[in-house]
């Protein structure tokens, strides 16, 4: 014991109050990497702001471009009606002048007689000679006109037959009914967030250099996206749907863990949950049998047909669960800055639910499982053993879970977010 | 240094940082040589611990002294560079002595009781040199040192007996004559 001590003594003696001068090299080592990093630091902080100003701005642009993609095409919609009301007008103006001066109307559409038994008559005689009369129908109505006639002029005829009974009245020509212009506003939030722990502080911060050789992290993702897909086959067999589109919004969260393999190269392995807002909408073309009257008394009801246009919607919720595998490349930009870029796929599972039960619309097929491909560039800004990280992300689906009739194959959806990365 | 310093040096000013480097790099690169094995790991200890001593001034009381602050950090960073190194293998086995690498320090004299020290402690296997200059020269207990390493209580004490077990092979017999 006493010897320990003497050995203690001597160690404390000899090296209290030694001062040994390290090599200038070393305060020249440590003036570049404090005060040029603080430059350069600087620099990467508002490069990752430039980044995420990007990826906002190209989240607006494409939630603008979706949403008013939509209205437009109820803007065309009603412009199509206010021109089938003007035409409609014409027509009925037409024939009153026609039907004062001639019978050749009366040889092209076979119209009602002053009793009932001869209105029943005309309106069968109208449906077995609808399909020869289509054409004279056409020319009368509007120029515009070029779908089929549809059931729906069944319904329109027993109408008829009640503005029939009104003799010598003029009886409006009532297509309010027509103007089923429905406009789908999509109040799916974004407003997603995560809680992160705050990890206990460590014995000692780490260096830079603990940071960029860390070769292991997690991730958490929340994305916003949108992809819009038309169709891409004729529209004939399907319900009469014209210019069908397809928009699926999407709000997703993600978690992912990151192993780097070399300075540049890893691999990752993530789960997330996907919550889309899918909009099928399109524009079916109908055709209904209005009735006009001539105020002069002696001249019988006509029926004239008008093309009416239905730009509906349906809307349906798809969730998935999905797995995904992917390469990353990071690229050190600046000190603190390194662009990260990740391609990979999504294994997925869902559920679809229909949202609008009334629909015009066929509802697609739906299989269990889903694989699509994402490309996801990343301006990420390292802080200590965090990171953010502002990202686009563009969506390929390669095995839709959503199948619809009429579209061969999804477009790519693009989208962007933000997340954070934690080092370990 | 003075207390206008100290506050510049806490605000970042690159002038005060200077004068802290200049004062305490000299004591420090001593710490450092006692707790790595060659000159090239000490300067880059060194390194690091100033980094971080500019990086966490933030961090620091004014109010308290500012060596201790300074020497808490390198000893920290020495650990942290040795476990990093994978060269901190504390367990219960013997261990080898280090092969001392030739290295003369140009402050102190080659004959010099303090350089032969150094050149000893270079040669104690790292876990046994860091338990040792923690106990003995720095002054920590087991306790402390168990904190700092994340070892057991009894780890420590027995890395330090057979560090002092290694000393006394490799101390002439006429030095501890002398303090005797």
């Amino acid at each position: 014991m006493k010897e320990h001590n003497t050995i203690d003594n001597l160690f404390r003696d000899a090296f209290d109050g030694l001062s040994i001068m390290p090599d200038a090299s070393v305060k020249s080592e440590i003036d570049a990497r404090i005060f040029v990093k603080n430059d350069k630091r600087r620099a990467g902080f508002w490069l990752f702001f430039v980044g995420l100003g990007i990826s906002v701005f190209a989240l607006f642009a494409g939630l603008y471009y979706s949403t008013n993609a939509y209205h437009g095409e109820s803007l065309i919609g009603t412009q199509r009606l206010a021109e089938n009301d003007a035409d409609v007008r014409n027509s009925v103006d037409t024939k009153k002048q026609i039907a004062s001066t001639s019978n050749e109307i009366h040889d092209a559409v076979p119209l009602s007689s002053e009793t009932s038994d001869k209105e029943m008559n005309v309106l069968s005689s109208i449906n077995k000679q609808e399909t020869s009369t289509r054409a004279n129908r056409t020319t009368t109505t509007t120029t515009s006109a070029r779908a089929q006639v549809t059931q729906k002029i069944q319904s329109s005829n027993v109408q008829s037959n009640d503005s029939v009974d009104k003799k010598d009245e003029i009886v409006g020509i009532d297509h309010l009914r027509l103007r089923n212009i429905s406009v789908f506003d999509n109040d799916l939030t974004s407003d997603l967030s995560i809680d992160f722990n705050q990890r206990g502080s460590s014995l000692t911060k780490p260096t830079a250099e603990e940071i960029s050789t860390s070769s292991h992290s997690f991730a958490a993702f929340v994305n916003y996206g949108f992809e819009s897909t038309n169709s891409n086959r004729e529209q004939v067999d399907y319900n009469q749907l014209e210019n069908a589109q397809i928009q699926l919004r999407s709000a997703a969260i993600k978690v992912e863990y990151k192993k780097s393999f070399t300075s540049v190269f890893g691999w990752n392995v993530g789960v997330g949950y996907a919550d889309h807002s899918v909009l099928q909408k399109g524009r079916m073309t109908t055709w209904d049998s209005v009735i006009t009257q001539s105020t002069i008394s002696t001249l019988t009801p006509e029926v004239v047909y008008v093309p009416s246009y239905y730009a509906a919607t349906t809307r349906y919720r798809f969730q998935q669960f999905q797995l995904g595998l992917g390469m990353t490349f990071s690229y050190s930009l600046l000190q603190n800055c390194n662009l990260d870029v990740s391609l990979g796929s999504d294994f997925s599972l869902g559920k679809l639910t229909q949202l609008d039960t009334n629909t015009f619309y066929e509802s697609p097929a739906f299989s269990n499982f889903g694989m699509s491909l994402y490309l996801r560039p990343a301006i990420e800004y390292k802080v200590r053993k965090y990171s953010f990280l502002a990202f686009g992300q563009v969506n390929q689906t390669l095995v839709s879970q959503i199948q619809w009739s009429f579209i061969d194959r999804r477009n790519t959806g693009f989208g962007g977010g933000l997340a954070c990365r934690y080092y370990f | 240094m003075t207390d206008e310093q100290i506050s510049d040096f806490v605000d970042g000013k690159k002038e005060a940082f200077d004068c802290v480097y200049k004062q305490f790099a000299p004591a420090m690169f001593a710490v450092c040589i006692r707790y790595t094995y060659c000159k090239d790991d000490a300067q880059e200890v060194l390194q690091e611990s100033f980094i971080k001593i500019y990086e966490g001034r933030k961090s620091f009381d004014v109010k308290r002294p500012l060596a201790p602050w300074i020497k808490n950090i390198v000893i920290h960073t020495a650990i942290n560079f040795l476990k990093k190194q994978k060269k901190l293998v504390l367990t219960d086995q013997d261990a080898d002595f280090n092969v001392p690498e030739v290295w003369t320090y140009p402050e102190i004299a080659k004959d010099d009781t303090r350089s032969q020290l150094m050149a000893i402690l270079q040669q104690l296997p790292e876990g046994y040199r860091t338990v040792f200059n923690l106990f003995v020269v720095d002054n920590l207990s087991h306790k402390e040192i168990a904190a700092y390493l994340g070892i057991s209580e009894g780890t420590s004490k027995s890395q330090l007996s057979k560090a002092k077990v290694m000393i006394q092979q490799l101390i002439p017999k006429e030095w501890k004559d002398e303090r005797a």
